[in-house]
């Protein structure tokens, strides 16, 4: 059996993803986040954010928050580990999905030139090893720095439900939500397995 | 949030379909859906193959697409949670038992 074509929303938002990679972030610059996605795919890490975007990317379970520590006092801000775990969480999503839909890898894009744009918000820990807006749950994880938690909210509305309270629509608040036949409960075993093999329990 | 979603419509879900891949879950295209989530999020290459062809027979092209997107999905979520420290919900802790795996208290 062929692949499957890539679907045109994923394609879309692949391309927004990309784009978001190769441009400098909030901490990093473009070519450190590109660094961090080649390390996250197994490319030898230089420096403690690409060590952090390896583990992130293949033992995530096996996280400690010793090992966090360690990423702090070897010179990575909690801002920057925020940054590099949002790259590395959605070049997942992304890698994954294109795995399963029967097509190789894309590319990493070329990074483009540039400085970083720090943003500072009012974040703080509750409930997490890094601060947040907001108690730690799915969609404030990555709060800190908000362009992460802007395009993970981008990758997960296409990809799965919007993460919000609707009622109607393809949103997390629409328990009778159905996506390209795929029905809830459907979409919630899906997501439960991965969660079991990841060995993640939240 | 499979129980609830399970619950809203009246579906009579075995919830240790999702500890073992051997048990049926109750769901239409349960063990496709099981097969496809494992290979795509194990990077099973050859059995990556044979769980599309399924899913596909089963479930057709779009909900096999989309039930990869939403594996796809969870790899990323599952990321952001472990990575920081957010275990399973104190008042969670028993959904354990209902799946046949232990969950972890991560808090303490």
């Amino acid at each position: 059996m062929s692949a499957i074509d890539i679907p045109a929303e994923f394609a879309a938002v692949h391309d927004r993803e990309w784009d978001r990679l190769s441009r400098p972030g909030t901490w990093l610059t473009g070519a450190e986040r590109v660094a961090v996605a080649a390390a996250a795919r197994g490319a030898a890490p230089s420096c403690a954010a690409e060590r952090a975007a390896a583990v992130i990317s293949t033992a995530p379970a096996t996280i400690t928050r010793d090992w966090f520590d360690a990423l702090l006092a070897d010179g990575l801000s909690i801002e920057q580990y925020v940054e590099v775990l949002g790259i590395v969480s959605r070049l997942r999503a992304v890698d994954t999905t294109r795995f399963g839909l029967g097509h190789f890898p894309r590319p990493l894009p070329e990074p483009t030139a540039g400085d970083p744009t720090p943003i500072t918000t009012d974040a703080v820990i509750d409930g997490s090893w890094i601060p947040t807006i907001g108690a730690a749950f799915p969609p404030t994880i990555l709060s800190a720095v908000p362009p992460e938690n802007e395009a993970m909210f981008d990758v997960h509305s296409v990809l799965y439900l919007a993460p919000d309270g609707n009622q109607d629509g393809p949103s997390m608040g629409n328990m009778s939500a159905i996506r390209d036949g795929l029905n809830r409960s459907q979409m919630e075993f899906v997501a439960a397995r991965t969660s079991l093999l990841n060995d993640c329990f939240f | 949030m499979l129980r609830a979603s399970a619950k809203h419509h009246g579906e009579d879900v075995n919830l240790l379909g999702v500890g073992d891949e051997h048990l049926d879950v109750g769901l239409p295209g349960g063990r496709v859906l099981s097969a496809l989530t494992e290979a795509a999020v194990l990077r099973d290459s050859d059995e990556m193959e044979r769980a599309r062809t399924q899913a596909i027979d089963v479930l057709g092209v779009d909900t096999a697409a989309r039930a990869i997107q939403v594996a796809g999905n969870f790899e990323m979520m599952n990321r952001l949670l472990d990575a920081v420290g957010v275990g399973p919900p104190d008042g969670l802790l028993g959904v354990g038992d209902l799946i046949g795996v232990p969950l972890p208290d991560r808090h303490h």
